[in-house]
């Protein structure tokens, strides 16, 4: 094997690297602002997205579902270890237990959730599975909405009080979490590359490339997608744990149909064919949405909600693979010397393109 | 083995992008002056209170024209921003405005803008229930910056969560209410009431201050209904109301979008709407907005709020604004949240 | 029976035999189980009126507020249907639309009633309540059929990709209604607080049904009527006329119509056309009845989505039928949950609702009446 398949794999490797030197220096090199709102948030989001790129790219399954089911970790772990005590949180069942298992459980439940969303959705395909895992997003974020039992309207806040002791305190720390939120992402990235090449991984390519013939090799194909939901879901849960550790407190507003279409953008944005696209779109939306903020369009009028969906709109028609797509036509178009390069088929792109090992 | 070669192309790499990093984090950290109060002013821009954005901010900077020498950058536009502010021997910047939706994590965002990147000392804000107890809960973690609540009238950011730093300066939703029950009681005779309100904070807080006032004096509630905010169709929690003659009245603690059209629905369910059988919290007020219903409810009472926009016509709206007896209502503020629910 | 039992063996048939029997029990608790609320704090039998045989009355109340909002329904998830079932797009713009047009509508009403402040209904006629009606429906009908041609006539066959472009347009549209509507009010130009239009005057009485005193209110029967007549429209275009047959054709088969000659171009933008336009009728009605406000376009396409995943995609008797369960579910889950103490559980209707779709979806994936695939 040589050491890249093309020059091309090459630069990107040293992009990456540089990016995770970069990050690794992050509090020495950025204001606190960047590190605790923009960087720190960036990878969190990064993990949501990437499970929907996950999804879509190796499984062919765009999911709408992977914002609520952020929310729903969110919520399990709130509505765990928060306690009903003098001044302290009011909503929710405030179970106030152990934050260790709390966050175990947390994690486990959502992917069984995942695992019973995916169940139901595994037999519908394309768009039909969008439709679905939409309506599991708004009517998980009706849910805890309406039913003040687990939550309502108003957050439910000071969650992140309550910390498991390996990770420890972490209000008034941002530098620390700003490192958990990197191993996380580092270790997802790590582990979802890894899990496209394993045997599982390899039939969810084929079923997401022809599920009728892989159906008729006699691999389970609902059972392939379902589990794949379920890992989408294991890796949502982790963004979700990061988003309450982040922010104290959970709402629904944090699972809306905004907050849902926003993680979509940034996929979008990044590039649904190529798992880093999902950090390139959280850190792009993220940067847009902080600085456009006080903008005011001349004519038109209207909010930064005008101006990302314009942007939106752009990247759909122009480069429906994003950002990463338009690198890899860039590498397409300089002569064709990159292999796996060229413009990539919006519906089932190539998998992990421009990779190789 | 061959892949250390790329770290001998990575470092000069590496070195530029931090380079680069270090000048984009210099430039954004603007110097900071010791002689300065940095100010921040948070209210809705969207949802269903953004009406009044321009209204907030013109309230919130109002003192600062008049005592501390603020010239207004537009007069027609508040959010504009204000110049030559000074208030003893410090100068005041106006650093910069939020926008909120009326949601609990637009406010926290906003805020985190306003605190941490635009680094404001004060913030006045936010206006609603809910966006109040996410920036309580927020205010802990930083305790070195103040907090002014704008307009938020739920009880939780200074009852229960209630952080050092934040502070609240006019009554709270419950209180706003003081003496609603009281008037109904005796002017209008009532005895047995049913309420209907808002599953939400600020529907519980809201909602409490009516319910204490009236039972403190002798009232009864009989029936509580908890329509989710948003309702598209009222009419089902409208047929869980006691019919009206069982009833001597109803509260209405329904706000946002679902004023006028819970109130259509109850039309619809018992006919007209008797201005003697029907009193509601400010967000009456609001019905200004909501051409229909407003003439129908002429003559109710309602609970106050300072002066909201759509309160300053009273007298063509024809509703009568309740007394705001604060400091009075002993009774509200030993109440938790949801004790009207209890 | 006994055969398809041994055939299919118990444990396949479990699912069904559990989704039957909530189905049963929950028409059976508001028949006969449920007990009238005594005030006492209540139990998993106590609900507002009791059951069926309690309170015939309270149950045909509840009946029809449920029938006259799936009318309603109906009229909006139409439309949607329509558009899905033609070109297999995912309009996600059509809550937008819905948000669009209801505020044209109340301001073509405010400027022909020229109140300034206020409506009384006894001062709108019907051609005041039709003309706005059909005002917001050409508005929002050319604007859907201006982005169609604009953005989805030339990427037929990218579902994923037409359906992120309609997103980023409702993204758009929706964000632009706020910043321009409501025109006429107390406060200033923008902001997308709630407005209402005004039902005509001859709408501001009850009906008497003659049956268990029930006086019922005209204007959500005519909410009702509305969405009958609209159905009947539908059924006549598109089993009646040419178009409505090519219409259908293309439905079940793009292709094969597409080399019969037919322009299915041109069918396209007429079926969007009628698909926004929908949209339009349905807001004015839905503004109408209760208001419009920003934030009702994502309710509005939930509840389109729901409907036509219920009913089916591109079927007009499955939008008729996911209006009326979904409804049915909403309304009676709303009145019939049991109350116990102030907590619980009316506000568990949600629930229901999901457990709608998973009963519909665990039998029928492509919903009552869609056709797989």
């Amino acid at each position: 094997m040589r050491l890249w398949a093309s020059p091309k794999t090459g630069v990107e490797r040293l992009v990456g690297v540089a990016v995770l030197v970069v990050l690794a220096l992050g509090p020495a090199l950025f204001s606190d602002f960047w590190v605790s709102t923009i960087l720190t948030q960036t990878l969190f989001f990064g993990i949501a997205a990437s499970s929907l790129v996950f999804l879509y790219a190796y499984g062919g399954m765009i999911s709408l579902a992977q914002t609520a089911l952020m929310g729903i970790s969110a919520y399990l772990l709130g509505n765990m270890v928060t306690q009903r005590v003098p001044g302290g949180e009011t909503k929710g069942l405030t179970l106030g237990w152990d934050p260790t298992l709390a966050l175990v459980l947390a994690i486990v439940l959502t992917t069984l959730i995942g695992l019973v969303f995916g169940a139901v959705a595994s037999r519908s395909f394309g768009i039909y599975f969008l439709m679905l895992t939409l309506t599991y997003a708004v009517i998980a974020n009706y849910f805890f909405g309406q039913v003040t039992q687990f939550g309502g309207f108003s957050p439910i806040a000071g969650i992140n009080q309550y910390t498991p002791p390996f990770v420890g305190e972490i209000i008034g720390h941002p530098d620390k979490l700003y490192y958990i939120a990197f191993g996380t992402a580092l270790a997802v990235y790590l582990v979802t590359r890894y899990l496209v090449r394993t045997p599982f991984g390899l039939s969810l390519q084929g079923i997401r490339d022809d599920p009728v013939r892989m159906s008729s090799l006699g691999y389970a194909v609902p059972l392939h997608r379902a589990l794949a939901f379920a890992y989408g879901a294991f890796i949502a849960s982790l963004a979700g744990i990061l988003l309450v550790w982040w922010d104290g407190q959970i709402a629904p507003g944090n699972i809306g149909i905004g907050a849902t279409i926003e993680l979509l953008v940034m996929c979008v944005i990044g590039g649904l064919a190529r798992i880093e696209g999902a950090w390139l779109g959280a850190f792009t939306f993220i940067v847009i949405n902080n600085y456009v903020r006080d903008v005011e369009l001349p004519v038109i009028g209207g909010s930064f909600n005008t101006i990302i969906g314009l942007v939106f709109l752009a990247i759909v028609i122009v480069s429906p693979d994003g950002l990463m797509g338009l690198w890899d036509r860039l590498w397409g178009s300089l002569g064709r010397r990159g292999g796996g390069a060229g413009p990539v088929p919006a519906p089932s792109p190539v998998a992990g393109g421009g990779t190789s090992s | 083995m061959r892949r250390l070669r790329s770290w001998k192309l990575l470092l000069p790499l590496a070195a530029l992008v931090a380079v680069g990093s270090v000048s984009v984090s210099g430039s954004l950290a603007a110097p900071s002056q010791a002689n300065e109060v940095r100010v921040a002013i948070m209210t809705d821009c969207k949802g269903a209170f953004a009406f009044g954005y321009e209204l907030d901010i013109g309230g919130a900077q109002a003192a600062f024209a008049q005592y501390a020498g603020g010239k207004p950058k537009d007069r027609k536009k508040p959010s504009a921003g204000m110049t030559g502010i000074r208030a003893g021997g410090k100068d005041v910047n106006i650093v910069g405005y939020g926008c909120g939706d009326d949601t609990a994590p637009t406010a926290i965002k906003e805020t985190r803008r306003l605190m941490e990147q635009l680094r404001a000392d004060v913030m006045v804000g936010p206006l609603s229930g809910d966006e109040a107890v996410a920036v309580a809960n927020y205010a802990k973690t930083k305790p070195l910056k103040t907090f002014i609540i704008g307009t938020a009238g739920s009880q939780d950011p200074t009852m229960q969560i209630a952080p050092r730093n934040m502070f609240r300066y006019h009554g709270d939703g419950a209180q706003w209410n003081a003496g609603l029950g009281e008037i109904v009681y005796k002017r209008l005779g009532w005895r047995r009431a049913a309420i209907i309100m808002d599953d939400y904070s600020f529907g519980w807080t809201s909602s409490a201050g009516i319910i204490a006032d009236f039972c403190a004096i002798g009232g009864r509630i009989v029936k509580r209904v908890f329509p989710p905010l948003n309702t598209t169709d009222y009419a089902p929690y409208i047929r869980q109301l006691p019919r009206p003659g069982t009833v001597d009245g109803y509260f209405w603690v329904v706000g946002g979008t679902g004023t006028g059209a819970s109130l259509k629905a109850f039309e619809q369910a018992y006919g007209k709407l008797d201005p003697k059988q029907h009193a509601g919290n400010l967000f009456f007020a609001f019905l200004g907005a909501d051409k229909e219903v407003a003439p129908k409810v002429v003559g109710a009472y309602l609970g106050g709020f300072g002066t909201a926009p759509g309160l300053k016509r009273s007298s063509s709206v024809g509703t009568r604004i309740c007394p705001l007896r604060t400091g009075s209502s002993t009774t509200t503020t030993t109440l938790p949240g949801r004790s009207s629910k209890a | 029976m006994v055969e398809r039992l041994r055939q299919r063996g118990v444990a396949r048939l479990a699912p069904s035999i559990v989704a039957g029997g909530l189905v049963v029990f929950a028409v059976l608790y508001v028949l006969v189980i449920a007990e009238p609320d005594d005030g006492t704090g209540g139990g998993w039998r106590t609900t507002t009126f009791g059951s069926a045989l309690d309170d015939p009355g309270g149950f045909l109340q509840v009946l029809l507020d449920a029938l006259t909002f799936a009318g309603l329904l109906f009229v909006v998830a139409s439309g949607f249907s329509l558009i899905f079932g033609l070109m297999r797009v995912v309009n996600m713009a059509h809550g937008s639309f819905y948000l669009l047009a209801g505020y044209i509508a109340y301001e073509v009403q405010q400027s022909m009633t020229g109140q300034g402040f206020s409506i009384p209904g006894s001062e709108v006629n019907t051609w005041e309540w039709v003309f706005p009606l059909i005002v917001a429906v050409a508005i929002v009908a050319v604007i859907g059929v201006v982005l169609q041609q604009l953005f989805l006539s030339w990427n037929q066959g990218q579902d994923l990709r037409q359906a992120l472009i309609t997103i980023a347009i409702s993204v758009v549209i929706a964000d632009q209604v706020i910043a321009h509507f409501p025109r006429t009010g107390v406060f200033e130009v923008g902001g997308g607080h709630a407005v209402s239009m005004t039902w005509p005057g001859w709408t501001e009485r009850f009906v008497d049904l003659h049956l268990w005193d029930v006086r019922y209110s005209l204007a959500r029967l005519v909410m009702l009527g509305i969405g009958v007549l609209v159905g009947v429209a539908l059924y006549l275009w598109l089993y009646r006329t040419k178009t409505g047959m090519v219409i259908r054709a293309g439905v079940d088969d793009r292709q094969m119509t597409a080399a019969l000659g037919i322009s299915i171009q041109k069918t396209f933008a007429i079926a969007f056309l009628v698909g926004a336009g929908l949209a339009g009728v349905g807001a004015a009605v839905g503004s109408s009845q209760g208001n419009i406000a920003s934030g009702q376009d994502t309710q509005w396409l939930l509840n389109s989505l729901v409907v036509v995943i219920i009913g089916g995609m591109g079927s007009l008797l499955g939008a008729a039928a996911g209006s009326l369960l979904y409804a049915l579910v909403l309304t009676f889950s709303a009145s019939y949950l049991p109350i116990i103490g102030d907590e619980c559980c009316t506000n568990f209707s949600i629930v229901l609702t999901f457990a709608l779709l998973a009963i519909v979806l665990a039998f029928r994936p492509q919903g009552l009446f869609g056709r797989a695939g």
